[in-house]
């Protein structure tokens, strides 16, 4: 989640806060990206209505400033000049809804890193909206946006996918 | 490589319907390489996907950790970045062995105020995001299946 300040033409400005809970360095879990637990009551889904919903509340993650900054903290050591990371919260609104397109995905390949793999999925494109905010207790900040926008939506899917050991090729045929 | 299935609005395949609530079930850019995608007819094969998932009893879900998809791309700082950037097609899990829902926000051009709690000074501000959910079964790093819940953030 990027925060950017605002030139004074109107325009996008630099980024100065970076909101995710980091990237494991090292473990079994190592390299998960900006992933963590969330409670099981925070998400409702309703494919038939084609509808979903997120909401957390005083969610604990960081501030890492900038995407640069948040990249090298995951680099160990981090090299010189790397910012550690200050505690933030983030309270956010999700909501899902409408269909745009329903689409079919199977990955069978196996080919390397940059390419997906083993995963099947059906999705229904769809618009999201957002409401949030976040506090950064040691930089006496906090952040509120405007009201959700649906025209502020760019891709926008929910669905049901499986991947890694739940994927079964001979299911597709 | 392959292809992609889509159809629009008032296309003919049924996803079924599928009900997840807390109580009957209770980012961004760097993307390297193409979209890999073999697409599965409207009706063929696509059962599992709208079978139930267990997860009626698990209210708070499990606390033991995910592994990474294996997919992903390198980043210019030296950092593999496992995730897909927000597009058709594209694996949005970002945790590997994993059977349930997901939802993928990407948020383009909101904006907001900044306040300086100390001052009450107020400055507008830009934001973008890739958010996204993931809600289902799982296999952690202890190697057990788990039901639990995600946010990519």
């Amino acid at each position: 989640m990027d925060l950017f300040t605002v030139n004074q033409d109107g325009s996008q400005g630099p980024q100065v806060h970076d909101f995710n809970p980091g990237i494991p360095t090292s473990g079994p879990s190592a390299g998960l990206f900006w992933t963590a637990h969330v409670p099981m009551d925070s998400i409702e889904v309703d494919l038939g209505r084609a509808n979903a919903s997120m909401r957390l509340t005083n969610f604990a993650t960081k501030d890492f400033f900038t995407l640069k900054n948040a990249f090298l903290n995951a680099i160990v050591p981090p090299p010189a000049g790397t910012i550690p990371p200050v505690d933030a919260t983030i309270t956010l609104l999700h909501r899902w809804s409408g269909v745009k397109a329903r689409v079919n995905v199977t990955d069978f390949e196996n080919t390397g890193l940059t390419t997906n793999r083993r995963f099947a999925g059906r999705f229904i494109e769809d618009t999201a909206t957002v409401e949030w905010s976040a506090t950064v207790p040691s930089k006496d900040f906090h952040f509120k946006s405007a009201p959700a926008d649906p025209s502020k939506s760019g891709f926008a899917e929910i669905g049901r996918e499986r991947n890694g050991v739940f994927f079964r090729p001979g299911e597709e045929s | 490589m392959g292809n992609l299935a889509s159809q629009p609005t008032d296309g003919a395949m049924n996803v079924g319907h599928e009900h997840l609530t807390h109580h009957a079930f209770s980012r961004r850019q760097f993307l390297g390489g193409a979209v890999r995608a073999t697409a599965i007819g409207a009706a063929a094969g696509s059962g599992f996907l709208s079978a139930p998932i267990a997860l009626a009893d698990d209210k708070t879900g499990s606390s033991v950790m995910p592994r990474p998809i294996p997919g992903g791309f390198l980043t210019p700082f030296g950092v593999i970045s496992h995730h897909f950037r927000p597009a058709r097609g594209i694996e949005a899990s970002t945790i590997t062995d994993f059977n349930g829902f997901i939802g993928l926000a990407e948020i383009e051009g909101g904006t907001g105020i900044g306040t300086n709690t100390l001052t009450g000074a107020e400055t507008p501000m830009f934001f973008g995001m890739d958010n996204r959910f993931m809600i289902g079964e799982f296999v952690g790093v202890d190697g057990e299946v788990h039901r639990g819940a995600f946010g990519f953030i």
